[in-house]
């Protein structure tokens, strides 16, 4: 064992002395052979003539004898390598457009495929996510197909189903939290206490919220930091632990902070209890409900479970619950909706055809520069190397080009990563969390051997086989190859162009659409006009709101430069709306309950212009 | 004597170099000699495939080299037999006697 490795250094490290030793040998095998000839009388010209003759090629047993030594292989793709180099250093302007194409092409592929896993491909962050699922209310016969659960239904659903281990109720609200600085606005989640249990989340410090936290009657000031929240606002200080926070004038005690995560972690600054309430709505659907699947219970089982519940339900609040269906669906569908998963398969696939043009592209250039070596390389055979030397050779070129172009790739996807990061895009799930990890490099390790054998492969293949002469003869000829050669290169150049067509037309039609977006008629005007949000805590009743926005209103009318202020409790095209029922005033007890469920704002009357006579109507503001 | 070299299995040629060495050290022209000879003529090694076998064998162990002055005052490397080499040695013959055994009833069935 030790002698091979004492070997194996002295073939790789010394190397000369082997060289000059395996010369000296094979030259006084010849010595010695022309000597023989000549003791029977041969002339030593003819002598030596027949002894070489006899060893059939000093060069070509040298190499045989290096091919059989150990470390061959080593030193062989090492010396592949350095002539690679040499060659590349030879013709930069090849090595420099093949290396940027590749980066270009490895650089946009991995920056895709980055986004793709973290929002496709990661593992949700909580225990056994097959188990878990999101439940939603329905009402078929109205045409709601999914609608967020109201906080009664969520109490009695959890009660009474039995497929499930827990379920719990999420929800987000705004708080200003004061008495620490500055008055703050935070988004705050509103949770039942079991709500982190299902998820199997273990907090970074402190605890989660004991299991019946939310019970009326127990202490139920407890808050649960946001991992950000906690980082920004108190310097991740571990001492935050046991203090108390003033939210809308309510007083809680600091018992946890949670580690970052999505979904549901990263929604919400802080955490509170959601306090069972018999009294609880039941005509305002604002909760997300998540539950954990009972061990051997299968997604149909719990949907035939969640059928029986809905029509007890029905029977027990007629006036709310007529009609009620749940839909159930598998936490793997947090990730991204049926549209963001296309989108990011074709914007991958998009990509996979920029790097086959890069990967056709460095297949063209090889073989037009094998085309032009075609002289070259039949010399080397000449001289004995052999042919899967000469693949070597060639593939040694793909190969140093394909990592130039991986490296200098990837630092392009690492700075891609910071813009995307940046423009802090917001409906893409797990944007926040997307990085260059090991997956990621994996990825892109593979698709660069990829690229570099198909792209190296077709030019080393066309080495020239068994008839040298006539290799050499067409080398003379012309440098632009025979007809095989030629019919491959007009192939490639063929579906470069083709595959650059496809993305030139999908581009275009990509350009096409946000151009109509960017002009599409959104009923009102934007320009001039500013939004801003105010929050106010929610034990004012309406005379307090009243007043605020009056005070609001009159302040801000008297700025410089303002024209008009008007107040609603929620703008248009927010993206969500307040679930609250409309009734008709002529019938105000509609049969069943039964109600529409419509967007609706309410929007404070008194317009204030500048000017100081008040806008007659809305249509002054928007 | 047939000038005709006969088709070497790569086993044999390692045997015929390990029983050209037993009795003493030799250089590379001295082993393909000595072949020729305690083979009648019938094996000629070439250049092609003895320096590659030599190299090989050397590897693994069984030969070791060391330069010295030749007959006519050459230097040349010579190989002699390390003890891995005998011991190399004693199992072809066994293989080698099995085999030729093997074959010889083959041959001689009806």
């Amino acid at each position: 064992m030790l002698a091979s490795i004492s070997k194996l250094w002295r073939n790789l490290f010394h190397k000369k002395t082997i060289e000059r030793e395996l010369d000296d040998e094979i030259r006084t095998y010849v010595d010695m052979l022309t000597a023989e000839k000549m003791a029977t009388g041969m002339s030593p010209k003819m002598a030596r003539r027949q002894a070489l003759m006899d060893a059939e090629g000093i060069e070509q047993v040298k190499e045989q004898v290096r091919e059989i030594r150990r470390g061959h292989a080593i030193e062989g793709i090492a010396a592949d390598l350095r002539q690679a180099l040499r060659t590349l250093r030879n013709n930069p302007g090849f090595a420099i457009l093949a290396t940027l194409m590749l980066a270009l092409g490895i650089g946009a592929t991995t920056l895709v495929f980055s986004v793709f896993y973290s929002v496709l491909l990661k593992p949700l962050p909580f225990r056994e996510p097959d188990r878990l699922v999101q439940i939603w209310e329905a009402r078929p016969q109205k045409g709601w197909q999914q609608a967020s659960f109201t906080e009664a239904n969520f109490w009695d659903v959890r009660a009474m189903s039995k497929a499930f281990e827990g379920a719990g109720a999420f929800t987000l609200a705004d708080m200003n939290m004061t008495g620490s600085g500055d008055p703050q606005h935070l988004t705050v989640g509103r949770v039942s206490a079991q709500f982190f249990h299902i998820l199997g989340v273990q907090p970074l410090l402190g605890r989660v919220f004991f299991t019946d936290e939310d019970q009326p009657g127990r202490d139920n000031h407890a808050v649960l930091l946001g991992h950000r929240f906690w980082i920004t606002q108190f310097g991740a200080s571990p001492s935050i632990l046991g203090k108390t926070l003033r939210f809308d004038g309510q007083s809680y005690r600091v018992a946890g902070v949670l580690p970052a995560g999505e979904p549901w972690l990263n929604d919400a600054d802080a955490f509170i209890p959601l306090v069972y309430s018999p009294a609880a709505s039941r005509g305002s659907f604002e909760f997300s409900v998540i539950a954990r699947l009972a061990k051997g219970v299968s997604l149909e089982g719990a949907r035939s479970d969640l059928a029986a519940v809905c029509s007890r339900l029905a029977k027990l609040y007629p006036a709310n619950d007529t009609g009620m269906a749940i839909k159930i669906k598998p936490a793997s569908a947090w990730g991204a909706d049926a549209k963001l998963r296309s989108a990011l398969w074709v914007l991958l696939g998009a990509v996979g055809f920029l790097l086959l043009i890069a990967c056709v592209n460095l297949a063209n250039l090889l073989l037009a520069r094998a085309t032009a070596r075609l002289r070259e390389i039949t010399i080397r055979s000449a001289l004995g190397a052999s042919r899967i030397r000469i693949i070597r050779l060639v593939l040694g070129e793909a190969f140093v080009v394909g990592f130039l172009g991986a490296g200098l790739g990837l630092l392009l996807a690492w700075q891609g990563l910071d813009l995307i990061r940046a423009a802090n895009l917001d409906g893409i799930p797990h944007i926040s969390e997307i990085g260059l990890n090991g997956w990621v490099l994996g990825f892109t390790l593979v698709i660069t051997l990829l690229v570099v054998i198909c792209s190296g492969l077709v030019p080393a293949l066309q080495a020239p086989r068994h008839d040298l002469a006539a290799a050499l003869r067409e080398g003379d000829r012309s440098q632009a190859g025979n007809r095989s050669q030629y019919r491959l290169r007009s192939a490639l150049v063929t579906s470069e162009v083709a595959l650059s067509l496809i993305l030139l037309i999908g581009a275009g039609l990509l350009i096409r659409s946000f151009d109509k977006l960017l002009h599409v008629n959104r009923g009102f005007q934007t320009s001039h006009r500013i939004i801003g949000t105010v929050n106010m805590p929610g034990s004012y009743d309406g005379n307090r709101i009243d007043q605020t926005v009056r005070a609001y209103n009159s302040r801000v009318s008297s700025l410089p430069g303002v024209q008009a202020v008007a107040a609603a409790s929620s703008r248009p095209v927010l993206g969500w709306d307040s679930g609250m029922g409309i009734v008709a005033a002529d019938r105000p007890d509609p049969a069943n309950g039964q109600c529409a469920l419509g967007e609706l704002a309410l929007h404070h009357k008194r317009l204030f212009p500048r000017n100081g006579h008040p806008a007659s109507t809305r249509q002054d503001l928007l | 004597m047939s000038p005709q070299p006969a088709n070497l299995l790569q086993g044999t040629l390692d045997l015929l170099i390990l029983k050209a060495l037993v009795s003493e050290q030799r250089h590379g022209l001295g082993i393909s000699r000595r072949i020729e000879q305690i083979t009648n003529g019938t094996f000629q090694v070439k250049p092609g495939s003895l320096f590659p076998a030599l190299h090989r064998m050397e590897e693994a162990g069984w030969l070791a080299s060391s330069w010295g002055e030749s007959e006519n005052n050459r230097r040349a490397k010579f190989y002699q037999l390390t003890k891995a080499g005998r011991r190399q040695l004693e199992t072809e013959q066994q293989e080698w006697g099995r085999i030729s055994l093997a074959i010889a009833s083959a041959l001689k069935a009806t």
